[in-house]
């Protein structure tokens, strides 16, 4: 376990790297700046702005600068004044370009949670969705209830996100007034978002889990368990579940990213204020820093919760060694 | 009365190209302490025979179209899921063949043992294990206690199959279905198995259907006999009567290809010629004329019944060493013909 | 020698692998994996329209200059979205404009034999017309050509980049496996959506500051970034296959009868390879036409006035609202596209099931 957390930790580290070059190289390629977009500013004053943000920099520097809390005076030698930019390995992304006089570790803690609340609710949903669907399909294979499981997966397969999400503020906002249609504060503003989030993943997972079960539900030791005198239920549940449970749980990491890259089309079609809104704006709006941010932080995150799915997958197949999966 | 009577059972499979008789008219008895062998080669039915008295066969695509099978009065075939669960297990074992892909990967052995305890016995878990640890301990596991928290990965076959044989004991069965017991475990490994088998049946009074291959296995190891070929059974009786005066060609060219084995080094290995007949167009008569040396007309048009053979009598007047046995019994037409050459195989 | 083993195959133990057909099995060679496939899949009729669906569409889209159809970016001020017409009550009129975006030169020699063969007139509003009046159906055909386009972009990338990559890992192994293999490792853990606003914000925004500086257009790079992405998956699994089967019992087998390394390559390895090849695409490519979708919905995929599905799924869903519900617009295009899914999914499904491929999410 300790040998595969090291092995885990090195390949953080690579990865985030990797990220935050690829960022901070790709933003800087860019055509124009975080200050030429907006209504023209004063020569002097975008000159004042760039020296602040440190824009006037060689790229070098500006790089080193974003990634650690390195001191470096004009002569680009380490100085000694207190600068109060932690650099990113520290966890510090600094101000932000385009929100003046907010922090982008600020802009993050405000909208962060909001998105992380509304994804972790997602990929629940889809799991309890999809298993429970899988299930039910697997148990009569060829029934009427089946069939109708099976073409509501591929309905939930076959359109996008923001398709499927009109059509639930069609349904239930509009010709069913039960739920509200935009904003967040409280659950209930949670229900449609997430759930709009979540129906493609639900989907898949109803796939995988039913494929998995009647696969399982041919092997042997199923045969073992009928003649021990095991029941249906008991067999569906206790002995096929955890072995069609493999192609989810592994199928966790792909969504949980796909859950992030789908929030940045839910909650704008829900104006909801997450981190996915500053995403893509930042990006449009040259806003290095805050762009940088988000980035490093959706990394992140999709690394850490696949770090945790190989962990639960160790841990659902006993063969399985993590030493060797690192 | 005996402890598992079965009759005339016939299950069918109905495939995507049509439909196939895997089993015909099997009709077969186990009593308390015996082990009676079902010997056949592959694809002649005798595993779905066995499966098929549990009601462990897929379905589809297999249907039981006929039969009974007795069991402490009452019959098999006809109970409800409920009940036959009850027997499951709890009176009737089953040892697949197979415990790499029997025992189920994810759980420990001990937590495979006790479930098939907790599930008929009111049991704590601890209690429960503790007599997981006694079955496998009298199977012969060393270091049972240890093994209980084993992965089946981490054990080898023939501890796979000891452990298997300890979770189909461990409910003090009365009836133990063996599989082909054997077949994917190491020669050496096998008789052992098949030693612990022996002496189960006979500590326990337990009576074992075993179904095999294996014709050494049989000649050492069960009372009884049935002989399969195509779906049938061609010929059943005792043992020894039955490997010392084969009355069914097939019979006889099995025997005649084991012993070629163990004869001197160089001589020719008999085998039987050609192959089963396709199980979707059987022929109208019995399935192993084709092949048969001793194959009349009479043969390709009618099914031979199954009947005591009735050569035994005059055998055994003509001063070969044959006990007649009313439990014989042979499907063939010309079995006198093939009786009367039984010096020939010794 | 395939042919023969395959036609003296018992048919019933795909069905029952039982114990009574072990003994046929073990007689027979494997079966040459491409004559089982065309055997089950010409069984399935809903593979079968599948694949036909998918040539209609595929030539639809091609052919879409010459259709008499209106133009699909032809404007008309102040109007408002009218819904769909039956044909048999407006089969068409001679109001056709031929207004097109920057066409290439192909298709500016389509639209001329369009005018010449149909000369101004052009289909009714059978699917409607948006909020600036546009034909929806032309609109969904003239879309189709980017949707698809993407989706054989990212198709050759996952052939030529994807499976060179994973079979040059899988063949030579060693260290240029580790190599190749992490560093598909490294960009799979960086989440692809970064990469693709990132690129694609390049040709957006500020136009002010370099102009029209860059060599490519705003879709060019839109199909590299796309083509981009889709291969990792492809590698892996090829290189994972490839690995399989050279260790495979029937590798081995060839190789101690004597078989040369090409033999090897092109009798045992390919095809086996060549099948799963076929099955992920066909697996990529739904996802892909879905994410052209989800960029455009966020204004990062083709830039009007030309049109994807993406695009116009994503207008449609704009326009909903409780009062006015202008629901053609998002139905057309939602609608060829759960069908086009659908289909490449059934073709996916049928050619998994042929090849005898596993469901498994890929890492």
């Amino acid at each position: 376990m300790l040998r595969f957390l090291a092995r885990r930790a090195a390949w953080f580290a690579l990865t985030t790297w990797v990220v935050i070059t690829l960022a901070f190289f790709l933003l800087r390629a860019a055509p124009g700046g975080p200050f030429s977009s907006e209504r023209k500013l004063h020569p002097s004053v975008e000159a004042a702005l760039r020296e602040q943000y440190h824009l006037d920099w060689p790229l070098w520097k500006q790089y080193l600068h974003t990634l650690g809390p390195l001191n470096l005076d004009e002569r680009g030698w380490l100085g000694d004044g207190a600068d109060p930019f932690g650099g990113v390995l520290a966890g510090d992304f600094g101000p932000s370009m385009q929100h003046r006089d907010v922090s982008v570790n600020d802009v993050l803690a405000s909208s962060l949670p909001i998105s992380i609340t509304l994804g972790s609710l997602a990929l629940a949903l889809a799991l309890v969705l999809g298993l429970s669907a899988g299930v039910a399909s697997a148990h009569s294979p060829g029934s009427k209830l089946d069939q109708s499981v099976r073409a509501l997966a591929t309905g939930g397969l076959v359109l996008p996100n923001f398709v499927l999400a009109s059509l639930l503020v069609l349904v239930f906002a509009f010709w069913i007034p039960v739920l509200p249609v935009a904003g967040f504060g409280t659950p209930r503003h949670l229900v449609l978002p997430s759930l709009a989030l979540a129906l493609p993943f639900a989907a898949y997972i109803a796939r995988l889990s039913r494929a998995g079960l009647l696969e399982t539900l041919s092997k042997d030791y199923i045969r073992t368990a009928r003649a021990k005198g095991a029941s249906r239920a008991r067999i569906l549940w206790k002995h096929a579940m955890r072995g069609a449970l493999a192609p989810v749980v592994s199928y966790l990491g792909p969504a949980a990213a796909g859950v992030l890259t789908g929030s940045l089309v839910i909650e704008r079609i829900f104006a909801i204020p997450g981190a996915g809104t500053h995403f893509i704006a930042s990006a449009l709006n040259r806003d290095y820093t805050l762009a940088m941010g988000v980035t490093v932080v959706y990394a992140v995150l999709v690394f850490g919760f696949n770090t945790l799915v190989d962990v639960a997958y160790t841990l659902l197949d006993p063969r399985l060694d993590l030493e060797q999966e690192a | 009365m005996s402890l598992l009577e079965v009759k005339n059972l016939r299950v069918r499979f109905d495939t995507r190209r049509g439909p196939v008789q895997a089993v015909e008219h099997v009709s077969l008895r186990v009593e308390r302490g015996e082990l009676v062998a079902l010997v056949g080669e592959s694809g002649s039915g005798k595993s779905v025979s066995a499966l098929a008295l549990l009601s462990l066969l897929p379905r589809p695509p297999a249907v039981v179209e006929t039969g009974e099978a007795w069991f402490e009065g009452r019959n098999l075939l006809a109970l409800g899921e409920r009940e036959l669960r009850r027997v499951r297990g709890a009176q009737i074992a089953l040892v697949p063949q197979d415990p790499n892909t029997a025992l189920h990967p994810l759980y420990t052995i001990g937590d495979q043992i006790v479930e098939a305890l907790r599930l008929h016995r009111e049991l704590s878990y601890a209690a429960a294990r503790e007599l997981a640890a006694q079955a496998l301990a009298e199977v012969g596991v060393p270091a049972p206690r240890e093994r209980l928290d084993a992965y089946p990965h981490e054990l080898s076959g023939g501890l796979r199959q000891r452990a298997m044989i300890a979770m189909a004991i461990a409910l003090e069965p009365k009836l133990l279905i063996a599989d082909e017991p054997t077949t994917a475990l190491d020669v050496t490994v096998q008789a052992q198995i098949l030693k612990l088998l022996a002496r189960l049946r006979r500590e326990r009074d337990l009576g074992v259907l075993l179904i095999t291959h294996d014709l050494g296995l049989v000649a050492q190891y069960a009372d009884r006999v049935g002989v399969m070929y195509s779906g049938a059974i061609v010929e059943s009786g005792p043992t020894r009567e039955l490997f010392r005066a084969p009355a069914h060609p097939y019979t006889r060219g099995l025997l005649a290809s084991a012993r070629s084995l163990d004869g001197p080094q160089g001589a020719k290995l008999e085998s039987i010629g050609g192959l089963p007949p396709d199980p979707l167009a059987p022929p109208p008569g019995c399935a192993f004329a084709a092949r048969c040396a001793f194959a009349v007309e009479a043969c390709t048009r009618a099914r031979p019944p199954s009947l005591p053979p009735g050569g035994l009598r005059a055998l055994a007047s003509s001063g070969v060493d044959v006990d007649i046995a009313a439990e014989r019994r042979v499907a063939c037409f010309e079995h006198e013909r093939v009786l009367a050459r039984a010096g020939d195989l010794a | 020698m395939s042919e023969r083993s395959a036609s003296s195959t018992p048919s019933w133990f795909r069905d029952a692998d039982y114990e009574f057909a072990a003994v046929q099995i073990e007689r027979l060679r494997p079966e040459s994996p491409w004559r089982k496939a065309r055997e089950r899949l010409s069984q399935r009729a809903s593979v079968r329209w599948s694949l036909r669906f998918l040539v209609f569409l595929a030539l639809l889209s091609f052919l879409a200059p010459l259709l008499p159809l209106p133009s699909p970016a032809a404007i008309t001020v102040a109007a408002e979205p009218a819904p769909p017409v039956a044909p048999w009550s407006a089969l068409g009129d001679h109001k056709f404009v031929p207004e097109y975006w920057d066409l290439n030169p192909l298709d500016r020699a389509l639209v001329s034999v369009r005018t010449s063969l149909f000369g101004k007139w052009r289909t009714g509003p059978w699917l409607g017309t948006d909020a600036l009046g546009r034909d929806v159906l032309a609109r969904v055909v003239w879309g189709s050509r980017t949707s698809l386009l993407v989706a054989l972009c990212a198709a050759l990338t996952s052939l030529v980049v994807g499976v060179t990559w994973g079979a040059l890992a899988g063949l030579v192994g060693g260290r240029l496996d580790n190599v190749l293999m992490r560093i598909v490792d490294v960009l799979f853990a960086v989440p692809t959506i970064f990469i693709v606003i990132f690129t694609l914000s390049f040709l957006d925004a500020p136009k002010s500051a370099v102009g029209e500086a860059s060599l490519l257009s705003r879709e060019q790079v839109f199909f590299l970034v796309v083509g981009a992405v889709s291969w990792l998956s492809m590698a892996r699994v090829v290189r994972g296959q490839v690995l399989e089967l050279k260790r495979s019992a029937f590798v081995e087998a060839a190789r101690i009868a004597g078989a040369s390394t090409p033999w090897i390559l092109r009798v045992h390895v390919l095809p086996n390879v060549l099948g799963l090849v076929i099955v992920n695409l066909t697996l990529t490519l739904p996802s892909v036409i879905l994410y052209e979708a989800f960029l455009s919905f966020l204004g990062l995929g083709v830039e009007p006035p030309k049109v994807s599905w993406g695009l116009l799924a994503a207008e449609g869903a704009e326009a909903l609202n409780p009062l006015e519900s202008y629901v053609w617009l998002i139905a057309a295009p939602a609608l060829v596209m759960a069908l086009t899914l659908f289909a490449l999914q059934t073709l996916g499904d049928g050619l998994r099931d042929a090849f005898g491929v596993e469901e498994r999410s890929e890492r």
